[in-house]
């Protein structure tokens, strides 16, 4: 019986499958605009039903076969989409899209708080369009200068996997703990460096008090917000996009050869009384050859260097989703090659500076309930850098600016590998260093890996039914990083010749450093991070009346997972608490106030000075929306008035717990390092001691936050729709309380050097930054030109240092890191000149020669030493940063340009390639400075030569920080030339693709500067870095 | 349907991708290092023609250019002939010859010879012009071999070609009964072994090792200036207190009647590093603590029934350094180098005593330093063994003092000349200015202009041949200082 039962059972279930099977139906139509021309590649999709939709073809045409009971969806970029219901039956279904009218009020501003429409913001925020960070290069630190403004940015070496830009929010604010900003990756503190650029949907900088309060203390010094790409609704969409890029040096410093180089070392010997280097018949075996052993002539730059690399990047991702859920999943793939020719006998390996990195991520959006959103994101970077094995790429750099081209060859005739030795260098008082070709190639090969997760969820819960517009959001973050570095090192048996041959013509050689079979060395290290916040938001408007306010705690956790070693403090995590709450209340989007503030605790500080409250208001009147302005001047798009205040906090000390004193035993400096001093309970001649404790750090127990104040006034205008638009801020800093040690206390207090530390310091700094744009269509063509600019400037109105009788040796009144040196006043014209001028005290003065440079007695003491130098140019980074770009549109084509410029930065130059000879064999000269006006005994005794008498082995007058070496750092370049071209939509949907774009960008083509010897972005005082990437990019985008 | 659209694109994207990478690969990336520049034989379809050779004169080891085409840039296929020996051919242009003029030649008749690949001579040419050798004092190399891979050396006896020697020290010159020319030499500071470089039979051999000796670390060594029989060894015993003088021999001796082959204690006294023997017989030494001079055997101690000797002053008060001393052949004053100086003490022939000491040329200070000039202007750097010589410009402007001093100056690399006067000039050494602005190596050559010695400390001359002899001691060789 129960058999019986169990098959009718069966029957009836498959019955009502039948019963249940819904019609399909089909549904064709044209597509078309609101002037009646077809529409090419518009979209049809079933609601809901993810991966299930058609394109127009070239008439408009199509044709869909659905499910009955359907919504139908028809959309086409830059049109409002449109919904249809489709019942039972077939139907023929035209639809006349209509171009979508989004105004300036509908511009959304992301903030610390969620999308914002901008007419509302009160802070000083400025959104970046995604679009305008395209650079072809790994990271998207290289795209902030000159295209964000408030940002000022360099980047300092080119080196594959270390090429990212150093960039400060509105410059730099303190000089205690860090300047950096605080960088937001989906809401939490992540690195950007190691981002795939294709995944970021929004890209905010928060520049002012009001802005960054919710962030509480580490906002301080200006936050990143960038969002990921989130899945929507709709058809599946893929894109791919592959790019090659070509990559050259913006500048590479040239040398003299070998003959030149023997020839002013003779030269700078012998125009200062000494014995020339080479005979004439030396010189000529250089130039002829005739003894390449002996007298080579070597360009080890040619020798080093590739004329470029190749980068490939490749990216694809897929987003859609229905209503319920969303994804975007994305992947990529990053190779940048080295600029370094390798070995090619060498097969097993590759000592090349290579990069390689794979993105992925996955980003989930559920509705779980009609009032639940779960938001899961999981996302992650591996990469792995490769480089020669005995020495970090910087040597190898070292090497080639110091290897002169004459001392020895690549190799000896008879195999013998050559190598030079430096007394007194950088860490012994004996040293090897391998020439180039040596240490790119033959010392074996190191590999970085690095890893990265970052993972979080979000749960969105809206608590409609308490009170309307309130909402509870919790997010939970887990990121972990490791990093592991395994090097095989080895080194050929090396050698260096005589300088002359033995009676019987044969080369003596003297072996220097013996071979180093392979060895292995490896290390490791990781972090963990954990973010949790919780958020309670109320948004409402009642009328005209906008409400809103958020409550929000906060708490982060950051720990080293490995190799801390026996070091508790490492041990322990670092943690922050916090509670940042906002109000904020709108009339009509006209008038704006804004009230929020952030609790915070830091683990930093001892019990009563852990917390601090630091409180922002902001205002803002939107004046354009007064009615006599809106009647009267309708072209008035926006026109905000901003206005902000609030205090800020941070604890970026150097050292943890400062609070805590240590204790260790007690040594005390006899002259040969520091000896332990103790007890003796013994007798004379037979010691028995017994340590004493003493401290080995005071604490300070007052230590509490610095603090600083912002003011920000800011205006937002937009004309004529959006067709122009401007933001420009003033803001005005000033930080107090910068954590700084006391080096300064009177030896009586009795602590024996182990110095406390104090909140003194204090700084102040200005500026202004803005961008502005203007969209203009001219026929078919439609143009936007947009620039931005930054400037900022600093003051220490205070720090822990000595009182001084001359205020300019002071730190205070000067920028952070301020330039300071001499003041030349040319070169001496002769030694009448030296005679009638105060004494120069440096060195031995009798070797002061016409042609060296003489200085200018700032105190008028008569004598030229220490207390004469003053500050000088700027600093090194650059405290005004602009970007001017202009793109246009015509059919299918774009087109692209970005000029970016940096100014108000002056650096020194210096090292054994500026100095000439400064270090006798050890440094190469530059052609430039060689073929320079510089002052030559009896050929060019010019007194304003850019370059003075050379000298050989240094000359304590000539090189020292002064004028004469400080150089203007600012710059102007193309940093970005695009073109592109997508296919036409007649073509791309019989290619059953949505979209085909082939565009080349070329990056750094140009550079105009003062400065000539090597690229002046890096800000190097000696050139000897991995030089900027100049680059040309082929790619290809692909949307289906 | 979507899934064809894929399909398709897909293959498209590919074989578009797989096109830029084409592309990209193809670049070619040559350059680098490409290994030795690959030598040339000279072309047989064209004539070797010579034009001239420069420069026309000059001393051994002179570079001489020879000019002409067709050379071809291999040097193991030229041969350049000067005064019928082989000269060492240093490089090939093509056009331009570069070989150096060899050694022990006569004539100055020039003769290249040019061969093809397989060796057979091409051209031969002899210049209707002479190469004059002129003669100057030259530094080249005696004996003391050297493994090249790894710069080491060892105590080896055999001749001079096979011999090897640890860091030569301290020479001393002698001719034995059979007039052969010996140089006893200490092989390492504090002496590992006493070596005998027979110069006439050209052979080197060990007199005895230290522990056959019992020595505890021989500074110097003298003969006996009346007879010459006895060969007296100065030891550095570690005993620097007066109270412990009578542990250890500070003098030994060894006897020429036993080949010098067996050690005895002669004196027992505090750590010394060198002594003299005067003309009649005196003995001096000297010690660390305060660097006091003595002379010995002066005072009987009863209690330890022993002789000490008798404290005459400090050489620079209330300082202790090695100090060296050196007697003048006629007994006018003994030389002391210490202190980077040197020090000049007269010989007081009635009383028997040296007279206390005054800086006759260095840095009054005890500063190091480097600089040829008069007296305490002049500057060295840890100032060795020194001998006098005779100079016979003295003799013919009949001078008191007829010798000349010349010092090993082992921290500047070099060998000093101190006349009587004070004048300080360096004499041999510091050659072949390179830009590394190093000034030690192992070069031969002309003295002044490009030979070099390494850390020189010992040095003996041959008054019949006017040979110097030079213990160089990081090159662990022994080098000669002479006309040629």
């Amino acid at each position: 019986m129960k058999k019986y039962i169990l098959s009718v059972l069966c029957l009836m279930i498959y019955a009502m499958g039948v019963f249940a099977q819904p019609k399909t139906v089909e549904v064709s139509g044209t597509i078309v605009d609101s002037e009646g021309l077809p529409l090419i590649g518009a979209t049809v999709t079933v609601k809901d039903k993810p991966g299930l939709g058609v394109a127009s073809d070239i008439d408009g045409k199509y044709k869909i076969r659905l499910e009955s009971f359907q919504y139908l969806v028809f959309s086409y970029l830059g049109y409002e989409s449109q919904e249809h219901l489709v019942k039972d039956e077939d139907l023929i279904l035209d639809v006349t899209m209509r171009e979508s009218k989004s105004t300036i009020l509908d511009e959304v501003t992301i903030t610390g708080m969620g999308p914002q429409k901008k007419v509302t913001v009160t802070g000083a925020i400025t959104t970046v369009e995604v679009g305008t960070l395209r650079t072809p290069v790994s990271s998207i630190t290289n795209a902030l200068a000159g295209n964000v403004a408030g940002v000022l940015a360099m980047q300092r070496s080119g080196q594959p996997g270390d090429n990212t830009s150093e960039f400060w929010i509105r410059g730099i604010s303190t000089f205690g703990g860090s300047s950096s900003a605080l960088i937001l990756v989906d809401g939490f503190e992540r690195s950007m460096d190691e981002l795939n650029i294709e995944d970021i949907e929004s890209f905010s900088v928060l520049k002012d008090a009001s802005a960054t309060a919710i962030y509480g203390s580490r906002g301080a010094n200006g936050v990143i917000l960038i969002n990921t790409k989130r899945g929507s609704e709709g058809k599946v969409e893929v894109n791919a996009k592959s790019e090659y890029t070509w990559t050259t040096r913006t500048r590479t410093p040239k040398f003299v050869d070998g003959l030149r180089y023997a020839s002013m070392a003779n030269e700078a010997r012998t125009t200062r009384n000494q014995r020339p280097v080479y005979s004439d018949q030396e010189l000529m075996m250089i130039e002829e050859q005739l003894d390449p052993d002996i007298y080579p002539n070597v360009d080890w730059m040619d020798l080093l260097l590739k004329d470029g690399a190749p980068t490939y990047r490749t990216s694809v991702s897929v987003k859609g989703g229905g209503s319920k859920a969303r994804y975007y999943l994305s992947g990529s793939f990053l190779d940048e090659g080295g600029m370094y020719h390798v070995d090619k006998t060498m097969k097993e390996y590759d000592t090349n500076a290579n990069y390689q990195r794979y993105n992925y991520r996955l980003n989930m959006d559920m509705n779980i309930t009609e009032s639940t959103l779960v938001q899961v994101g999981i996302g992650g970077a591996l990469e792995k850098a490769n480089r020669s094995g005995a020495i970090n790429t910087d040597d190898i750099w070292y090497s080639v600016f110091g290897y002169n081209p004459v001392t020895m060859p690549v190799m000896y005739s008879n195999g013998y590998v050559p190598v030079m030795v430096r007394e007194g260098t950088i860490t012994s008082s004996w040293e090897a260093i391998y020439n180039p070709w040596t240490s790119a190639t033959q010392t074996g090969y190191s590999e970085i890996w690095e890893n990265t997760i970052n993972s979080n969820i979000t749960l969105e819960q809206k608590l409609d039914f308490i009170t309307e517009g309130l909402k509870f959001t919790g997010r939970f973050g887990y990121d972990t990083y490791n990093y592991n570095y395994i090097q095989r090192r080895k080194n050929p048996e090396m050698w260096r010749a005589e300088r002359q041959r033995d009676s019987d013509g044969k080369i003596v050689f003297n072996r220097l450093v013996p071979e180093r079979l392979m060895s292995q060395g490896s290390s490791a290290s990781g972090d963990r991070k954990e973010f949790l916040e919780a958020e309670l938001s109320y948004g409402r408007a009642f009328g005209n009346h906008n409400i809103g306010s958020v409550l929000k705690y906060t708490q982060d956790n950051y720990v080293n997972t490995s190799s801390i070693g026996s070091d508790i403090m490492q041990g322990i995590a670092r943690r922050h608490q916090g509670l940042a709450g906002n109000f904020s209340y709108g009339y009509m989007n006209r008038y704006l106030l804004n009230f929020n503030f952030g609790y915070n605790g830091s683990e930093n500080f001892a019990k009563g000075h852990q917390f601090g409250f630091f409180p922002a208001y902001s205002a803002a009147w939107n004046i354009a929306e007064e009615s006599f302005v809106k009647d009267n001047l309708d072209w008035l798009g926006m026109f905000k008035i901003r206005y902000s205040y609030g205090e800020v906090g941070t604890d970026n000390s150097s050292s943890r717990f400062p609070y805590l004193a240590d204790f260790g035993n007690y040594e005390r400096n006899t002259g040969a390092g520091n000896q332990p001093v103790y007890y003796n309970w013994g007798d004379l001649n037979s010691a028995f001691g017994y340590d004493g404790l003493t401290y080995t750090r005071v604490s300070s127990n007052n230590v509490t936050w610095e603090i600083a104040k912002k003011h920000d006034l800011g205006l937002d205008l937009y004309l004529w729709g959006d067709k122009f638009g401007l933001t420009v801020d003033y803001f005005d800093e000033k930080r107090e309380g910068i954590y700084m040690r006391r080096d300064f206390l009177p030896d009586m207090v009795g602590i024996q050097g182990q110095n406390p530390s104090a909140n003194v310091g204090s700084v102040k700094t200005k500026g202004f930054d803005g961008n502005f744009k203007l969209d203009q269509r001219v026929g078919d063509v439609a143009l936007q030109l947009r620039g931005n600019f930054t400037y900022s400037k600093n003051e220490i109105t205070e720090a822990d240092e000595m009182v001084n009788r001359y205020p300019y040796l002071r730190r205070t009144g000067f920028r952070v890191d301020q330039a300071k040196g001499l003041v030349a006043l040319g070169l001496f014209k002769d030694y009448e000149d030296i005679r009638n001028s105060p004494r120069q005290d440096f060195g031995d003065q009798r070797d002061v020669m016409p042609g060296d440079i003489k200085y200018k007695d700032i105190n008028g003491d008569g004598i030229i030493n220490n207390d004469d130098i003053v500050p000088i140019g700027a600093t090194t980074r650059p405290n005004l940063i602009y970007g001017l770009g202009l793109s246009a549109t015509w059919k299918g084509f774009d087109f692209n340009l970005h000029f970016q410029g940096a100014g108000k930065s002056h650096f020194f130059i210096d090292g054994f390639t500026v100095y000439p000879f400064v270090n006798g064999e050890w440094g190469n000269i530059l052609e430039e400075m060689a073929n320079a006006n510089r002052w030559i005994l009896g050929v060019n005794e010019d007194p304003n030569a850019e370059y003075p008498r050379l000298s050989y082995g240094g000359n304590a007058n000539n090189y020292r920080p002064s004028t004469y070496w400080l150089r203007d750092g600012s710059y102007l370049r193309l940093k970005t030339l695009e073109m592109g071209y997508s296919l036409p939509k007649a073509l791309t949907t019989r290619l059953r693709l949505e979209k085909l774009r082939l565009h080349i960008i070329g990056q750094n083509l140009l550079t105009f500067s003062k400065f000539k010897l090597w690229d002046p972005e890096m800000g190097s005082s000696n050139g000897m870095k991995y030089p900027l990437g100049k680059t040309v990019t082929f790619g290809l985008t692909v949307n289906i | 349907m979507l899934k064809e659209i894929k399909k398709n694109s897909q293959r498209g994207f590919i074989a578009i991708l797989l096109a830029i990478a084409l592309a990209a690969t193809s670049c070619s990336l040559d350059g680098g290092y490409q290994g030795a520049k690959p030598v040339i034989p000279t072309d047989p379809s064209k004539p070797v023609t010579f034009t001239d050779f420069s420069p026309k004169e000059g001393p051994v080891r002179t570079l001489v250019f020879i000019e002409g085409s067709n050379f071809g840039t291999d040097v193991s296929k030229i041969e350049v002939i000067i005064g019928g020996v082989s000269a060492p051919v240093i490089g090939s242009s093509g056009t331009k010859i570069c070989a150096m003029a060899p050694r022990r030649s006569n004539r100055g008749d020039v003769i290249v010879r040019i061969m093809d690949e397989g060796g057979k001579v091409v051209k031969e040419h002899q210049f209707e012009e002479l190469f004059t050798l002129q003669s100057a004092l030259q530094v080249n190399t005696l004996t003391g071999k050297v493994d090249p891979q790894t710069n080491a050396s060892s105590i080896i006896n055999g001749s001079f070609e096979e011999a090897e020697f640890q860091n030569p020290w301290w020479l001393e010159f002698d001719i034995d009964e059979e007039g052969n020319k010996i140089i006893y030499c200490i092989d390492a500071e504090n002496l590992a072994a006493l070596r005998k470089i027979n110069l006439t039979a050209r052979e080197v051999s060990t007199v005895f090792m230290k522990g056959q000796a019992g020595v505890h670390q021989v500074k110097s060594m003298l003969f006996d200036t009346p007879t010459r029989d006895t060969l007296f060894l100065v030891d550095d015993n570690g005993r620097g207190n007066w109270n412990d003088r009578h542990q250890m021999p500070n003098m030994f001796y060894a006897l020429r009647n036993e080949s010098f082959r067996k050690v005895y204690p002669y004196l027992y006294a505090q750590c010394s590093y060198s002594a003299v023997s005067m003309h009649d017989g005196t003995i001096f030494y000297n010690t660390w603590t305060s660097s006091e001079v003595y002379k010995a055997k002066q005072v009987w101690d009863e209690t330890a029934q022993m002789w000490d000797g008798k404290a005459l002053f400090s050489v620079k008060a209330n300082s202790s350094d090695h100090v060296f001393m050196f007697r003048h052949p006629e007994d006018l004053y003994v030389y002391m180098t210490g202190f980077n100086g040197v020090y000049r003490c007269a010989y007081d022939k009635t009383t028997k005593e040296l007279v206390s000491s005054v800086l006759h040329v260095g840095d009054i200070g005890g500063g190091s330093g480097y600089a040829d000039a008069p007296g305490t202007s002049a500057r060295f750097n840890r100032p060795r063994q020194g001998v006098f010589v005779k100079n016979k410009e003295y003799v013919a402007q009949g001078k008191a003092d007829l010798y000349d001093f010349y010092v090993c100056d082992h921290n500047n690399n070099c060998i000093r000349k101190v006349t009587p006067e004070g004048e300080v000039s360096t004499f041999a050494g510091r050659g072949s200015v390179g830009i590394d602005g190093q000034v030690w190596g192992w070069i031969d050559g002309e003295a002044r202009e490009t030979a070099r010695f390494r850390e020189p400390t010992g040095i003996c001359y041959d008054e019949e041949e006017e040979v110097f002899y030079v213990a160089d001691r990081e090159n662990k060789r022994i080098r000669t200082i002479s006309v040629e």
